[in-house]
């Protein structure tokens, strides 16, 4: 397991180096000079001139890229391209925001998607489980967003029982961040709880169909036991795949949904970046990203091995 | 039956769970914001280095809470600042002005203001070439004349330097905070508020305390101020509607659902639509060359159904850049009717039966354009639009690759929009079009400090533009915002999107909270398009 663990850990640096240098190829081919951001209209042509030189944009590709992967392993990401902020801190204030709606609107997506995805697969082809498959296949087809807007007008803006807009830190108030994440992560949690239940319902149907399941139901096992010590660990593995998949989705979804809450978040400010064309600041973000997906797919693997000893000892 | 059972108690349990935390967040919820003043824009804090930043009017909303200028800014009449660090001035000479400062203003970490603090201010202004030192290139340099006196000393007459000392170039900081690395995020100023550090988090929510010890009481407030940053308009709507702010920018798309809940509308037309033409030699376009030609765009388009239909009536019909006081020509307003037939016998005598020329379109003004778009091909010009990246609008105008740009530039007053548009060495005018006339004019307005003289001069300039059509002005729109009637008193938007903060008060009796109505709308958090 030690050995897995550390393969993938190193298999991190190479991925790291490719990204950071395809980001910040990308980034200084989007049209536009930050030059125009940091001065505004009321300069002159010297000014923008001096800027830009000032900032190092006038250097060749190369040795830019290279300052900054001088200071990114040392562990300095720079600092905003308009004040002194730096960009692991500002990654640091708007991951928690982000994380916590990832692993709120999964939270959502496993206590909706797996219950409702084993209790069809046990009861296959009954009107329950039809139901199932029907409003799982809508609810991969509606967009976060939309269902975002969907609970903010009766929660947020008629009843008032949570914030509108805005997030609040688990170290202020505890209810206050569980209310101020909710709708974000019911809305985030929503597509992928009905992907989740699809999964496991399919795994649940295919792992029932199994030669050791029947040798068990033969026995005379209860159906519990059945169930629960060889139906559902084994329905597991692509459960498990499924859920690193979504972990990835809910990163990605909480960019829009973040802007319908008004969140901080960890999109917001890659948004913000793009926007402004803040490249120190979204080299940063691409990097911390990179590096939360790839944990995740290094804890998603380090699952598989759990409940799989053939990956362990592959 | 077991495992459904199971499934059916765990979800109700945890649906009991959730609306108990529901519920008791909501009760939590009365005492959120009494006694502040929360403000929800969405412009994020660029730099708290007034001398630096871009800040001008954009970003005033920051700087102006922790820092004073050498005057006020008087959003009533832009042109005749009010007293702030300097409580009175006059004119040695046509390059000489005097100030007589206050004696009783202190910067944050203790430090007293006095002239010689006043002189080196203006001498770190004019040395770290900041954005908008090149509205106060006239400045020569600063001269100590008593412990709280001051002269500055100008290459030639301004007329607009007191305007523009009472912005960020004019705004002082504690020389002891000068080299501070982080003055850019931790302000040192004279102003009426402190900024918590502490308590702000950059890109979300800025808090600022008052300063029980500042110096001029007729500005100071008892209030503290959180500037919360939502960029997407529609969650500062919502941010306003469910009580978490007080008051809110909003776009005109928002402005009817927030008057029909009950929040008072406040507007102010700052910025022009229209079309910049650059290349009015005709190189790329040589249709372009002609001013008949030019006028046509103008006749063509009806700007009060653009008004209506695009803007939901915060705008108007407008011809001219300028919307009052200097470079406002009340006889220029109308020049534009909506009168195709003469836009077509324009172009046929010019010669023309129908052009194409390309311009590039930010994204979220596309639609705005398509209107326009529409109007020009009933009379055979073809406007191609080209719709561009975010934010690369400003670049393009600079260079010539169109003939046309859609850069929308606030009416700041014409003094700093001619070196800046229609100079000819201008940063904007990329084909370097030459109008000795408006130099002459732009010139001999700027330097001088006669009033009906510089009027005389905006007079003749403006028709120049708008009849000889250097930028082509449809309508002037305005910035708004919507907030708390029964909360705030003095509110009033600013020259440039955002509301003057620091004058908003507090309502004597502060129950707002439970007088301001929960109405049900039917309007949703859709992201901007």
């Amino acid at each position: 397991m030690l050995s897995l663990f550390l393969g993938r850990l190193f298999g991190l640096i190479p991925l790291l180096l490719i990204v950071s240098f395809m980001t910040f190829g990308m980034l200084h081919m989007v049209p536009g000079d930050i030059t125009d951001r940091i001065l505004g209209t009321e300069a002159t042509a010297e000014q923008y001139a001096e800027l830009a030189e000032k900032l190092g944009l006038n250097d060749p590709f190369l040795v830019q890229y290279g300052r900054w992967l001088g200071g990114a392993v040392t562990g300095d990401l720079g600092t905003s391209a308009y004040n002194s902020q730096k960009v692991t801190d500002a990654v640091m204030d708007t991951l928690p925001v982000t994380l916590s709606l990832t692993a709120g609107g999964m939270l959502v997506a496993i206590i909706i998607g797996i219950p409702a995805g084993v209790y069809a697969g046990l009861h296959r082809g009954s009107s329950i489980d039809r139901a199932a498959v029907l409003i799982a296949t809508i609810g991969q087809a509606l967009p976060n967003f939309w269902v975002a807007m969907l609970l903010l007008v009766p929660f947020a803006l008629w009843w008032q029982l949570v914030p509108a807009t805005g997030f609040t830190p688990p170290t202020t108030s505890f209810t206050g961040w569980i209310a101020s994440i909710s709708l974000a992560s019911i809305a985030l949690g929503t597509s992928s709880s009905a992907s989740l239940a699809r999964q496991t319902r399919g795994a649940i149907i295919d792992v029932l169909k199994q030669d050791y399941i029947r040798t068990a139901r033969a026995k005379g096992l209860p159906r519990r036991t059945i169930t629960f010590k060889h139906a559902l660990k084994n329905a597991a593995i692509p459960v498990i795949t499924t859920i690193g998949f979504q972990v990835n989705a809910l990163l990605g979804g909480a960019l829009i949904v973040e802007q319908v809450f008004g969140l901080n978040g960890f999109g917001s400010l890659a948004i913000d970046s793009v926007r402004t064309q803040n490249i120190p600041m979204m080299q940063g973000v691409v990097i911390m990203g990179t590096l939360v997906i790839v944990s995740v797919n290094i804890i998603v693997d380090v699952a598989y091995g759990y409940v799989n000893p053939r990956v362990r000892t592959s | 039956m077991a495992i459904g059972r199971c499934l059916q108690l765990g979800t109700a349990r945890l649906l009991i769970a959730v609306l108990t935390v529901l519920l008791a967040n909501g009760c939590d919820r009365p005492t959120t914001g009494a006694g502040v003043i929360r403000f929800a824009t969405g412009t994020p804090l660029q730099s708290f280095d007034p001398h630096r930043s871009d800040s001008g009017p954009v970003h005033s909303t920051y700087l102006t809470l922790v820092y004073d200028g050498l005057t006020g800014a008087n959003p009533d009449d832009l042109w005749n600042p009010l007293p702030s660090l300097a409580h009175s001035w006059h004119w040695v000479t046509d390059t000489s002005i005097e100030f007589e400062l206050v004696t009783g203003a202190t910067f944050t970490d203790g430090t007293r203001f006095d002239a010689s603090v006043a002189k080196v201010n203006i001498e770190r202004m004019l040395e770290v070439k900041g954005p908008r030192v090149n509205t106060v290139a006239t400045v020569r340099s600063a001269e100590v004349i008593g412990p709280y006196t001051l002269r500055i000393h100008l290459h030639a007459p301004d007329p607009t330097l007191l305007q523009n000392l009472a912005g960020s170039p004019g705004m002082m900081v504690s020389p002891g905070a000068f080299d501070n690395p982080d003055l850019d995020l931790n302000p040192v100023g004279t102003g009426p508020f402190i900024y918590d550090k502490d308590n702000s988090t950059i890109g979300e929510v800025h808090r600022f305390v008052p300063r029980p010890d500042y110096f001029n009481d007729a500005i100071a407030n008892d209030a503290p101020y959180e500037v919360h940053v939502l960029v997407n308009a529609r969650a500062r709507l919502n941010a306003l509607i469910s009580g978490q702010v007080d008051i809110a920018n909003i776009s005109p798309l928002e402005a009817a659902p927030a008057a029909q809940l009950g929040f008072a509308i406040e507007e102010r037309a700052n910025r022009w639509f229209g079309m910049t033409l650059l290349d009015r030699n005709g190189e790329l376009v040589p249709e372009l060359k002609d001013p008949r030609v030019r006028q046509a765009l103008g006749f063509a388009v009806d700007r009060q159904a653009l008004a209506d239909a695009l803007f939901f009536g915060y705008a108007r019909p407008a011809s001219q850049p300028m919307v009052k006081d200097v470079g406002y020509v009340p006889a220029l307003d109308n020049f534009y009717r909506y009168d195709p037939d003469h836009a077509r016998a324009l172009l046929k005598a010019a010669g023309v039966s129908s052009f194409t020329f390309v311009t590039p379109v930010s994204p979220d003004a596309s639609s705005e354009y398509e209107a326009v778009q529409h109007y020009l091909r009933q009379v055979g010009i073809n406007m191609e639009i080209e719709v561009i990246e975010p934010g690369t609008i400003a670049a393009l105008a600079r260079t010539e690759r169109y003939p046309v740009n859609t850069i929308t530039f606030p009416n700041f007053g014409p003094d700093s929009r001619h070196p800046a548009i229609w100079e000819t060495t201008a940063v904007f005018n990329p084909f370097r079009v030459p109008n000795p006339r408006l130099n002459e004019l732009a010139a001999a307005a700027r330097s001088s400090l006669d009033e009906k003289l510089r009027q005389r001069n905006y007079k003749e300039y403006f028709e120049i533009i708008v009849k000889d059509v250097h930028s082509l002005i449809y309508l002037q729109f305005a910035d708004l915002v919507a907030y708390d009637a029964a909360k705030l008193r003095h509110v009033q938007v600013g020259p440039f999107i955002d509301p003057v903060l620091r004058n908003i008060r507090l309502a004597p009796t502060d129950d707002s909270a439970a007088t301001m109505p929960k109405q049900q709308i039917d309007v949703a958090g859709a992201p901007d398009a």
